[in-house]
This record gives C-alpha cells, sequence and structure tokens, in this order.
C-alpha cells in the first residue's frame, strides 16, 4: 500500500468530498461551542444555580472520590445503584413483553383480548404510577417497576409488529415446504421479529432512564444518581447536581449506543439491511 | 437465524440476569448499631408506616400527629424533650426587596410582621383561654390542613407559638450551622470569619421593633408575595391572619394595609428557598435549617426577620416497638436531610450510640 503524501492528500479530499470528514469537526465545534456559552453565561450572570462547566468537572471528579455529605456513598454506589434497579425493571420487562407480543402478534384471538386491556394502560405516563408503586411495592421495587413499565409497552410494540411486518412469502414458502406452526414460529416468525424487538429495546433503554430517574427523586433506598441530583438540589450544591446529570446523560448515552450497535448488528447479519 | 447471533443473545441475557443476581444477592455486613433512614415527604410518612414500607418516622406537624391519633404510631421523643424550646420556623425576606430604594417596600415587611406578631399572639392567647374561639381556631387548622379538628388539637399541643428572635434562638441558628458545617452539606460560610458573624449577617430584628409602632391603615399600600409550606400547622400564624372571618371581613395583613398574593404553597422549605432565587415571592414562612442552608450554598439573599414557633416536631415508632434501641436495624422516614426534622434524628441516634445510614448501603 503506498503511503505517499499524494495518497493521504487524495484520500482526505475524497473523503471531503464525501462530506464525510465534517463530523470530525462539526461534533467538536458544536460541543465546544455548547460549552463556551455556557461558560461566558456562568461569568456573566453570575447566579449560584448556573455553575461554570469547569466547577462541575470538579465536582464530578469530587463525587467519585468522596462520599456525598449524609449519604456516605461516592457516586460510584449511586451508579451501581441505579443500574441495579435499571437492569431489574428491564430484564422483567423483557421478560414479559416479549412472549407476551410474540403470542398477540401471532394469534389474532391473543391479540384480541389483550388490546383493550394494553390500551387502557399504555397512554398513562410511567411517572404517574411512581407514587403508587413506591406504596404497593415499596421503596426498593417501585422505582423498579416504573422502569418495568417504560420499558414494556415499546417492546411489546415493537415485538407485536414485528411479527405482523413478517414476508408473507417467506410464510407462504414455510407452509408449502411443510413447516407446522411451531416450526414456522421458532424458524421464520421469531428470526424475522428480532430486529424490531432491537428496536423496542433501544427506544425502551431511553425510557428507562427518564423513569429511573424521576422514580428516584420521589423516593429510594440505597442511593441512586436520580436521588442524588435531587439532593443536592435541596441543599443547593448545584454544581454536583448537574454532576449527576452529566453522570445520567453519559450512562444513557452508553446503553443506547450498545443497544443501537447489537441492533445494527443483528439486522446486517440477518439481512433486513 | 444465524448460530452466533443466537449465541450473542444468549449470553447477553445470561450476563445481564447474573449482574442482576449478584446485586440482588450482595448485602454489606456491618458491627455497628446502625439505625437506617430514607427520605419520605411527611405527608406520605403515615402511609409507609402502615405498610411497613419504614418502622419510624420524624416529621412536623400536623403530620406527627396525624399517625399518632389513629394509634398508627407512638412518640419515641418530642422535639422540645430533645432540644429545647429550639426554633423551626421562620419569616423570611428576600433582601433585594426589603432593601429597594422604594421605602414603601421596606414599610410592607414591617406591616407583614406586625400582622405576624398579632396573629401570633391571638393563637397564643386562644390556646391558654380556650372557648368559642379556641374551637374556631380548630376548624381553621383543620380546612386548611385538611385533617380533622382532633387531628388539630393533637398538633398545637406541641408547638410553641412565638416571634422574638432571642440571643438563644440565635445561637441555635449558630448551631444547626455549625451541624450541617460537621456534616459536610456546606462547603465554606460564604465570606463570613465564623458562624456566629454569618447568623448576624442572615438576621435582623429590626422589623420586629419597627412592628410595634406600626398602625392599622384604611387604604391598601402595596402588595407582597408570600410564599408558606404545604398544610404545615407550624405557620398557623399566617393561616390565622388570612382568616377574614376573624378580622372584620378582611384579613390581618390587609388591617394593615398589605395585599397578600401568595403562588401555590411549596412542598418543603428548600423548595420555598427556590422561589425566593425565582422571584416568585418577596416574603416566606420556612424551616430556619434550609433558610441557613440555601443562603450560604446557593447564595440566596434572604434575611430572617421573625420566629414562628419553636418544637413542634417529634420521632415517632410504628406502634409495637416500645422504646428506640428496638428500632435498631429498622429504618425512618425523614423529609430530607436539610431539614430540622433529620438533623434531630442524626442527634437523638448518635445520643442513644447509633449511626444514622442511608437505607440500603
Amino acid at each position: 500500500m503506498n503511503f505517499s503524501w499524494a495518497y493521504v492528500k487524495n484520500n482526505w479530499k475524497r473523503l471531503s468530498e464525501e462530506g464525510k470528514l465534517r463530523i470530525f469537526w462539526i461534533t467538536p465545534l458544536s460541543l465546544g461551542g455548547f460549552l463556551v456559552v455556557w461558560w461566558i453565561l456562568s461569568i456573566l450572570l453570575k447566579l449560584a444555580y448556573l455553575p461554570s462547566p469547569i466547577e462541575v468537572f470538579q465536582a464530578l471528579i469530587e463525587s467519585f472520590r468522596i462520599p456525598a455529605p449524609s449519604l456516605g456513598i461516592t457516586m460510584t454506589s449511586n451508579i451501581a445503584a441505579s443500574l441495579q434497579r435499571f437492569l431489574i425493571g428491564f430484564v422483567l420487562a423483557f421478560i414479559a413483553a416479549v412472549p407476551l407480543g410474540l403470542i398477540m402478534g401471532f394469534f389474532r384471538g391473543a391479540e384480541m383480548f389483550a388490546k383493550p386491556i394494553i390500551e387502557v394502560f399504555r397512554p398513562i405516563p410511567p411517572i404517574a404510577w411512581v407514587p403508587i408503586f413506591l406504596l404497593i411495592f415499596k421503596l426498593f421495587y417501585g422505582p423498579v417497576m416504573v422502569i418495568f413499565i417504560g420499558v414494556f409497552f415499546p417492546l411489546l410494540s415493537n415485538v407485536i409488529f414485528g411479527v405482523k411486518s413478517v414476508d408473507s412469502t417467506l410464510v407462504d414458502a414455510a407452509k408449502t415446504l411443510g413447516a407446522d406452526r411451531l416450526r414456522l414460529f421458532t424458524k421464520v416468525i421469531f428470526p424475522s421479529t428480532v430486529p424490531f424487538l432491537m428496536t423496542g429495546i433501544t427506544i425502551g433503554l431511553g425510557i428507562g432512564w427518564m423513569c429511573i430517574v424521576a422514580a428516584e427523586m420521589i423516593g429510594a433506598v440505597g442511593g441512586g444518581v436520580g436521588y442524588y441530583i435531587y439532593f443536592m438540589e435541596q441543599l443547593g450544591r448545584y454544581e454536583y447536581m448537574y454532576a449527576g446529570m452529566v453522570v445520567i446523560a453519559i450512562l444513557g448515552i452508553l446503553t443506547v449506543g450498545i443497544s443501537r450497535y447489537v441492533e445494527q448488528y443483528l439486522s446486517k447479519l440477518m439481512g433486513m439491511r | 437465524m444465524k448460530r452466533s447471533a443466537i449465541y450473542a443473545i444468549v449470553v447477553v441475557i445470561i450476563a445481564l440476569v447474573a449482574a442482576v443476581a449478584v446485586a440482588v444477592v450482595y448485602v454489606p455486613t456491618t458491627q455497628e448499631k446502625i439505625i437506617y433512614w430514607t427520605q419520605i415527604a411527611p405527608a406520605q410518612q403515615r402511609a409507609a408506616l402502615i405498610d411497613n414500607i419504614v418502622q419510624g418516622a420524624v416529621s412536623w406537624e400536623p403530620y406527627v400527629s396525624d399517625s399518632l391519633i389513629d394509634d398508627t404510631a407512638e412518640v419515641i421523643a418530642w422535639s422540645n424533650e430533645i432540644w429545647p424550646h429550639h426554633p423551626c420556623c421562620v419569616v423570611a425576606v428576600k433582601k433585594s426587596f426589603a432593601e429597594s430604594q422604594d421605602v414603601v417596600n421596606n414599610d410592607l415587611v414591617a406591616r407583614v410582621v406586625r400582622a405576624h406578631i398579632d396573629a401570633t399572639n391571638w393563637i397564643s392567647e386562644t390556646i391558654q383561654n380556650g372557648g368559642e374561639n379556641y374551637t374556631k381556631l380548630l376548624q381553621i387548622g383543620a380546612q386548611f390542613s385538611g385533617r380533622s379538628n382532633e387531628v388539630v388539637e393533637s398538633a398545637i399541643e406541641h408547638i410553641e407559638f412565638n416571634y422574638g428572635i432571642t440571643p438563644a434562638i440565635k445561637k441555635w441558628f449558630e448551631n444547626y450551622t455549625s451541624m450541617f458545617a460537621d456534616l459536610g452539606q456546606i462547603s465554606s460560610l460564604g465570606g463570613y470569619s465564623n458562624v456566629s458573624a454569618f447568623v448576624d449577617s442572615i438576621v435582623n430584628t429590626t422589623y420586629l421593633e419597627r412592628a410595634m409602632s406600626v398602625t392599622p391603615s384604611d387604604t391598601i399600600l402595596g402588595t407582597v408575595r408570600l410564599g408558606y409550606l404545604m398544610g404545615d400547622l407550624h405557620q398557623f400564624a399566617r393561616v390565622v391572619a388570612m382568616n377574614e372571618s376573624l378580622w372584620g371581613g378582611k384579613t390581618l395583613f390587609e388591617k394593615y394595609g398589605v395585599d397578600i398574593q401568595s403562588p401555590p404553597p411549596y412542598a418543603n422549605g428548600a423548595y420555598l428557598m427556590d422561589g425566593f432565587a425565582r422571584d416568585e415571592i418577596d416574603m416566606g414562612y420556612l424551616g430556619s435549617p434550609p433558610a441557613l442552608l440555601k443562603r450560604i450554598n446557593a447564595n440566596i439573599q434572604i434575611e430572617i426577620v421573625s420566629m414562628v414557633n419553636s418544637g413542634g416536631s417529634a420521632i415517632i415508632a410504628k406502634s409495637g416497638f416500645a422504646s428506640f434501641s428496638e428500632l435498631e436495624g429498622q429504618t425512618f422516614a425523614t423529609p430530607g436531610v436539610g431539614s430540622i426534622q433529620h438533623l434531630l434524628l442524626m442527634y437523638y441516634a448518635n445520643e442513644n450510640g447509633y449511626k444514622l445510614k442511608l437505607k440500603g448501603t
């Protein structure tokens, strides 16, 4: 391979013409611009509740190093507490939504029976369940069940949609080749649903993070990033409050990013893209 | 479906389940004598006690009496028994409002304080003398708090309604500030050399002095936006002052020439301090600890111009627990770390040889 200056220049020119290099300067420009505007505003406005990016960054580092006053735990423990709730809620939603979605998508009678009940509950925002779930499921499983609700419906909808979107030619071909209902389900319908399932997971993960923060702000045991944000606001330690928000943003980006990657990988693998 | 994809899904599911299992099974062990706490708003504490979510609670009135009247809980200690005559709620004013060039504002603050003093005196005399006014007082309290007369009667029994800011009260403010510093809840004293200098800067007794020379006014001289807490009977003086039936068809504030506008009640003192920061209110009734805490940490420029009450909080335990020592390893609900009730529980637990720890840690 030729690594001459001309080679690099030509490739750079080609990538530049195709617009593929724009991300390398637009992304830093966007984030950098945001930080500069934030910084200038914090200097000009001099508001206690608008600390500078540096103060927030320092608070973020401190939050991992020193336990929060009265909570007695560091940000690592708060993240662990939130992740624990998040995982349990997510797994419960997965276990409930996937089989139910497959059944509702495959059997018309099951869908007709379950749909009215689901349609009654679907429009209720997950956060509306927080007060009652804290009483019914107590302080640990209350927030967990809010996440369950947040993840359950997008997952269910996508699985049902996935089953209904299966190419009828494939179904007909399988039937012609003698596949019974079980084989049709396991060999054709379920595999075709996987990319839709992954889309549901990606949407559910995003909603799940929103739910956990709201649920933890109202009540939680063992801390949690949502509770940490609320706690620091109550104390008036706003730089730490923003540090908690940054942590939530990073966790959200990471989980949704991983999910998107798996989704794309599976879609390619199964010839959907 | 390709075999590698199935393997990938199986591995992800197994990893998730394993992580959850480890997280659930892992319980840290400790040798210390521990009392746990968790944050639950006072209004929800009775339900949390009934459902055994917590076994104890600490809050203000009427939420303490809420749990006592129907035998949901019993008192472990009243706050006055732990800290005799400790200050609780105060009246605060936004400095920029009181010190604006408009002299009317300055006068309005003195007038609001005067109405507060008259209402406080009326409550104290009514409780002492009983009779028709006492029944009326209970009805007003019941209507405001959404509780029965019986709950209100139980609630006011342990509240000392007062307005004067004595040297002893200022000493208490210094104690609260020192406790916050010891707990690491404040990082500095906001430029003041010591807690005494800080408390001197936040307490302003001149309005109490000026209030005594305020006379009733036939006309409304101006408007004050007054914040208060939801259903809090510590702040009964404001409720009484706002009751038109007691003062000849207008509020006590109107009698002194002040039109009162109030936003919806705040859930706690920390939120009311945010109301000052957002310029929603000019004056407010709130607990002294959040006033001190957010004055330092959030630099919200307010002054404490009058006391509202002392005492009136309690540590309670679910019926069946005879003493505090039986509550080792159990969980208490507190309104939050910035509250006087949380400080009280922490102090009482320490005095009894227990460490207060966040539930689940």
